[in-house]
């Protein structure tokens, strides 16, 4: 029991390991003589994640003979296309991990099956946003693989300090914090503002906490949230590169490497922040993004993968697949994996546990997840399309295309057309 | 195969043809000797067959590789698809629907001039500088050859790690050419270069340029190389100035092959598509989309797949206007250039 060494929460592991158990023998029960090979395929690639793998693959081998897990990895750019092509051909893995805006084009495929068939399924003690990522029609189709992630504010200590700038809180204290941490050699923020998904993610804090709307994108709330992004362009406070800037790695190499005092980011930095020698507290602080007036809850969207189980394989590998991912979904298992992600375990009680083992930098990114938008909610399928509409009016305005209103404005017919189609 | 030994006159197709003039069933029976002209024609059959046989993997392929995507799309540019319909061979009738998007899609009309505009400014800057390299090359001077085979080298990169290093050589916070031209004092501030919208695909532009130089350069170079000597010489006999000589001489002669190499750049610019990706992703605010890259968004980002294929299709259509020119300029060139020579 490899997955449960955790040192403390004994009670946890052991909890889990009964129940590990008592799955494990009705599984042997079930189907003792077949073999069953299941196929894998997801995106993972930090050390952490292909061991907390590993690791439990293994140990679910042993717990059922007869099974083999075999993952295979796709890069993140090609995870989606070859799904798609590969559903297709009827011919999907058995499992799938896929980015959580991906879940309902994966399940109008009518390739996935709803969890709710599987005796043990159950949404209890999740946040509700991660859990309704999979909600399709009233059938859940989808368990989170590692928890969730966020975004919220990452800010540079010494230069702050050095400056007499205290975290902003508000819109009107980022403008003026961004502008007083200013120098020739650094900025004060690193925005992401290139042509992909990860702009829109990292707007939509602004816009969501705001009270936006996509629908009504060009009305005050989305006004003002863009609004806020070119004044920071404009007043020389965030690079206009930012255009071609990718959240992850281009907005953390320049927050690494000094050139830019704040950022908006999430927690799977820390490895990497650590590995540099930046530590919470010391080099880098963490607050909740910025909201425009002091009332307003902080609404980030929801990040992380969920698993999803294909019909491709027969009854029998569908339950064995289930098992597989529900397996992870025990508390000790959920807080070893989310440790070697560094994401957040999705369920509420298991996230308190793991606040008080993995350090106070998790404690903003935990608490707000409460009001996470999961961001195909009402949206489905056609949030890729919306987001798209999103980025260009952003990168629009940001470049000088176009005015903020002119390119909201022409969001908002677009994203019309596209709830209307 | 052991029969051609017996009759080598047949070897050879020509005589094969003018051998059996009557070639149908009818002259077998008529013939003085019908076994010795019974096998003759299935010797022919034989031949044929063989042929074809040797021929048929061939076809497969073309047609399993090339016509079957290229039906495919055009099926699809025809349908309403999305990924619910992706496991069913075909999804609901969408008529004109698909074009009718792209036709008053503004990202997609842009795309196209967009695609216009780099295709030709590609055209004209390669092909001066490549042709003007060729005739420097044609010149004697120490270390022509190592610098001959060092223009070759953007050739030799892919398109992908050209557009990371014009990435880095352009980007806005410590790009080497912002760099350069502030140190020099050209400029006062650095110029966005990929970050604004009027500027990008003009930077993307200079990068391919950059890349097309070798292959315009060294086919020119080869053209020139076949401009006989005494050509040159008599028109330095007769007087003809330098520019004279290039422009009455030497590029009527090597016009056939110059014509090709353009049009073979055509076909290389209108399908850049690894360039863009790498330098812009099609951005700032869809400033830099091309045909190919919109529709590759289309399909694979918005999953609109009969949206991105009725686009698509628009290169196809330029292909099947492009290949019977080349074909006939190809054929042309062949001629005149062996007319020249004699």
């Amino acid at each position: 029991m490899h997955l449960l060494q955790t040192r403390g929460h004994r009670w946890l592991g052991a909890l889990a390991a009964a129940s590990l158990v008592v799955v494990g023998m009705s599984q042997v029960a079930t189907s003792a003589a077949t073999k069953i090979t299941l196929t894998e395929e997801d995106y993972f690639n930090t050390p952490g994640q292909i061991q907390a793998l590993k690791q439990y693959t293994q140990q679910f081998e042993k717990t059922h003979p007869g099974v083999t897990v075999t993952r295979t990895y796709v890069p993140f750019a090609n995870l989606d296309t070859k799904l798609l092509t590969q559903a297709a051909g009827h011919d999907l893995p058995n499992l799938l991990a896929v980015d959580n805006p991906f879940v309902p084009t994966m399940i109008s495929t009518g390739q996935m099956v709803p969890l709710n068939n599987f005796k043990g399924f159950s949404t209890k003690g999740y946040y509700p946003a991660v859990i309704k990522e999979g909600l399709s029609n009233g059938k859940y189709y989808a368990y989170p693989v590692a928890g969730a992630n966020s975004i919220a504010l990452m800010y540079n200590i010494p230069m702050l300090k050095a400056a007499h700038v205290s975290p902003p809180k508000t819109w009107a204290q980022l403008i003026s914090a961004a502008k007083a941490l200013t120098t020739s050699t650094h900025y004060g923020i690193a925005l992401t503002c290139e042509a992909a998904e990860d702009t829109t993610w990292q707007w939509e804090p602004f816009f969501w906490t705001n009270g936006g709307n996509f629908a009504s994108i060009a009305s005050a709330p989305g006004v003002q949230a863009l609004s806020l992004w070119k004044t920071l362009v404009d007043d020389g406070s965030a690079s206009k590169a930012c255009l071609n800037w990718s959240q992850t790695p281009s907005a953390t190499g320049q927050f690494l490497a000094g050139k830019a005092a704040m950022m908006v980011n999430g927690p799977w930095n820390f490895p990497t922040l650590n590995l540099q020698h930046w530590y919470y507290g010391k080099q880098f602080g963490i607050v909740p993004v910025p909201v425009r007036l002091p009332k307003q809850h902080v609404i980030v969207p929801l990040g992380g993968e969920d698993w999803e189980i294909s019909n491709s394989g027969g009854s029998a590998a569908e339950r064995m697949a289930f098992q597989y991912i529900q397996g992870l979904q025990a508390p000790a298992a959920e807080l070893k994996l989310a440790k070697l992600f560094g994401y957040l375990p999705a369920k509420i009680a298991v996230a308190q546990t793991y606040l008080k083992q993995a350090g106070p930098e998790w404690s903003v990114y935990i608490h707000q997840t409460l009001y996470a938008h999961p961001r195909t909610l009402g949206l489905g399928v056609k949030y890729p399309k919306i987001s798209q509409a999103v980025w260009t009016a952003i990168q629009a305005a940001l470049s000088g295309t176009q005015s903020v209103k002119s390119a909201l404005s022409t969001a908002q017919s677009q994203i019309k057309s596209i709830l209307s189609s | 195969m052991a029969i051609h030994e017996r009759d080598p006159g047949m070897v050879e197709g020509g005589g094969q043809r003018r051998g059996s003039s009557p070639p149908d069933g009818r002259s077998g029976v008529r013939a003085s000797d019908p076994t010795r002209l019974a096998s003759w024609l299935s010797l022919e059959r034989k031949q044929r067959l063989a042929g074809w046989a040797f021929l048929t993997p061939a076809i497969l392929y073309v047609l399993f590789a090339f016509a079957l995507p290229i039906i495919y799309n055009i099926v699809l540019s025809f349908e309403q698809t999305s990924p619910a319909t992706i496991a069913d061979i075909t999804a609901p009738f969408a008529g004109l629907a698909n074009y009718r998007f792209i036709l008053h899609d503004p990202t997609s009309i842009a795309a196209i001039v967009h695609t216009f505009e780099f295709t030709g400014g590609s055209l004209v800057g390669q092909f001066i500088i490549g042709f003007s390299l060729a005739l420097l090359f044609s010149l004697r001077f120490p270390g022509r050859t190592f610098a001959r085979s060092l223009v070759i080298v953007p050739w030799l990169l892919p398109l992908i790690v050209t557009g990371v290093i014009f990435k880095f050589l352009f980007q806005l916070q410590g790009g080497a050419v912002d760099q350069l031209l502030v140190n020099i004092g050209l400029v006062h501030h650095p110029i966005d270069w990929l970050d604004n919208p009027h500027l990008a695909l003009w930077t993307i532009l200079i990068a391919n340029i950059w890349l097309g130089v070798p292959f315009f350069t060294l086919l020119l170079f080869s053209a020139l190389q076949d401009v006989p000597l005494d050509v040159k010489e008599a028109a330095l006999m007769d007087g003809a100035g330098a520019w004279q000589r290039l422009r009455l001489v030497i590029v009527p002669i090597i016009l056939p092959v110059i014509e090709v190499t353009v049009l073979l750049g055509f076909v290389f610019t209108v399908k850049v598509f690894d360039l863009v990706i790498g330098l812009t992703g099609g951005g700032p605010a869809n400033s830099t989309q091309l045909i190919t890259t919109w529709s590759y968004n289309l399909s694979f980002q918005q999953f609109s797949f009969g949206e991105g294929a009725a686009l698509n299709n628009l290169l196809l259509l330029l292909a099947v206007i492009c290949a019977p020119i080349y074909l006939m300029l190809n054929r042309g060139s062949l001629g005149r250039s062996s007319g020249v020579e004699r």
